[in-house]
């Protein structure tokens, strides 16, 4: 895919990269600046991204990373951590984007592994966007039997897709299915 | 819920937006101060957006300054640059020279000095880089203070304020922990013999839940020198975010651009402006624990 039409694609996503930044750093002017390093950041690395995979978990990741990597940066060295410093990291000096993207398969099939109780919560909440209450009245359990079903589902799909642990240049690419 | 672990479930009810301001805010601080909080929040934020339905992006808030559409002609213009194998244009972000010129007030010629039209550039844009040059996060009053880059030779009065000054650290410390903001503190430090005064400006609260403090230090020595700081409120300390030193004008009070940068810094990193004089004597009873429950 030629630049151009791989920039389309992220303007596509636009919308949805700025809401999971702003969730992840609570402030929206954090959040352009973030999405806008990281779809920089994709642009400069397009060609490795794999074609019949999600765009979309592909920049997620890339968002996290440049995010956790700035909160360890201002950890460690106790110096604001910049965003333009993430991109000279990532970008011209020739290291690549190593953060992976997901296949809609994987995902679909992490979910299918789930325990049913498990996956009923996490479909009805964060796919139907329903809220805990009124998941907890659908499946006529109390609220808090919802939040730790959905909580759990979450942490058994982060293992499942190995989502934790993975940092910017410390991950593998992976190809297609595992 | 005071130091004891975070859970899984406040975590995830951050990432579903199930918490109140209140918690919200006290969560975030700890998260921006904890990579490993920070993996493990990113982890519920991430499992609800790849479960989310796709094309789903009716979503215009957050966005009455257009930010989608610049962020759009970036990665546009990004592209074009990289189709064309031409080199991709960024704004150039003043790093080296022009960075201490502003620290030291831009004693060195007008060339250097990043434009106006820079400084009030478009909300938008490339803010953080910008507000990151211009701006040095420093672990403390009383640290490491640029030596290599400044020299001997280049020492402002104001850099010099800021090396190493224990008594007026201490005072600082104590000023913006318990000073309304527009009060004066004065400060003495006996290992350099020096002393001044320092003018609590303002206080905010950060996108993060940050609490900080915007003050002014002069020296009695130094005419209407004075350094320009904000700092912000972790682990029962303040610790200094920004810092800038202006040289005198030799006509009292003008305000200079470094006034204004170090307000945009914290409106950078989400400050809303100023909180009321009522939120700030709450905090100032409260010894700033308002991240407390």
């Amino acid at each position: 895919m030629a630049p151009p039409e791989f920039a389309n694609e992220l303007v596509a996503l636009l919308p949805r990269l700025r809401r999971f930044a702003i969730s992840l750093t609570g402030s929206a002017a954090e959040a352009d600046d973030l999405v806008q390093a990281a779809c920089e950041r994709a642009l400069r690395a397009h060609d490795q991204f794999v074609p019949g995979t999600r765009l979309d978990s592909w920049l997620f990741r890339i968002i996290r990373n440049l995010w956790i990597d700035g909160i360890r940066k201002r950890k460690t060295e106790g110096v604001m951590a910049t965003i333009e410093d993430a991109i000279d990291l990532a970008g011209e000096d020739g290291r690549s984007a190593t953060e992976t993207a997901l296949t809609l398969n994987e995902v679909t099939a992490a979910v299918e592994h789930l325990p049913d109780e498990q996956r009923t919560v996490l479909l009805l909440v964060c796919a139907e966007e329903r809220s805990y209450q009124d998941a907890a009245d659908t499946l006529g359990v109390p609220i808090g039997t919802v939040m730790s079903r959905l909580a759990r589902a979450r942490r058994t799909l982060t293992a499942a897709l190995h989502l934790d642990g993975a940092t910017a240049g410390t991950s593998p690419v992976r190809q297609g299915m595992p | 819920m005071t130091e004891t672990d975070i859970t899984d479930i406040k975590l995830m009810m951050l990432a579903d937006g199930k918490l109140n301001d209140r918690e919200a805010r006290d969560l975030r601080s700890r998260i921006a101060n904890d990579p490993d909080l920070a993996v493990r929040y990113a982890d519920f934020v991430e499992t609800r957006a790849l479960l989310e339905p796709q094309g789903h992006d009716t979503s215009t808030a957050h966005d009455e300054t257009g930010a989608a559409d610049s962020i759009a002609a970036a990665i546009r213009a990004t592209a074009q640059a990289l189709e064309n194998g031409t080199p991709v244009q960024r704004p150039a972000i003043p790093r080296e020279r022009p960075v201490l010129n502003v620290i030291e007030g831009g004693g060195t010629g007008t060339a250097d000095q990043p434009s106006a039209q820079r400084i009030t550039g478009h909300r938008a844009g490339w803010r953080l880089p910008l507000a990151a040059a211009l701006a040095f996060a420093i672990g403390g009053l009383g640290g490491y203070l640029l030596h290599n880059q400044i020299g001997p030779q280049g020492t402002s009065p104001g850099i010099d304020l800021l090396a190493s000054r224990p008594g007026l650290n201490d005072t600082l410390q104590q000023a913006l922990t318990h000073a309304a903001s527009s009060t004066d503190v004065a400060w003495s430090d006996l290992s350099s013999g020096s002393s001044g005064r320092i003018h609590i400006l303002s206080s905010h609260r950060l996108g993060d839940g940050a609490l900080c403090r915007e003050y002014e230090i002069r020296t009695a020595r130094s005419g209407d020198a004075r350094v320009l700081g904000a700092s912000c409120r972790r682990d029962g300390r303040w610790n200094a975010e920004i810092a800038l030193a202006l040289p005198g004008t030799g006509t009292g009070y003008t305000p200079a651009s470094g006034d204004n940068l170090v307000e945009r810094h914290l409106e950078d990193r989400g400050s809303a402006g100023p909180i009321s004089p009522d939120e700030e004597k709450t905090l100032i009873g409260g010894g700033w624990s308002s991240n407390l429950k």
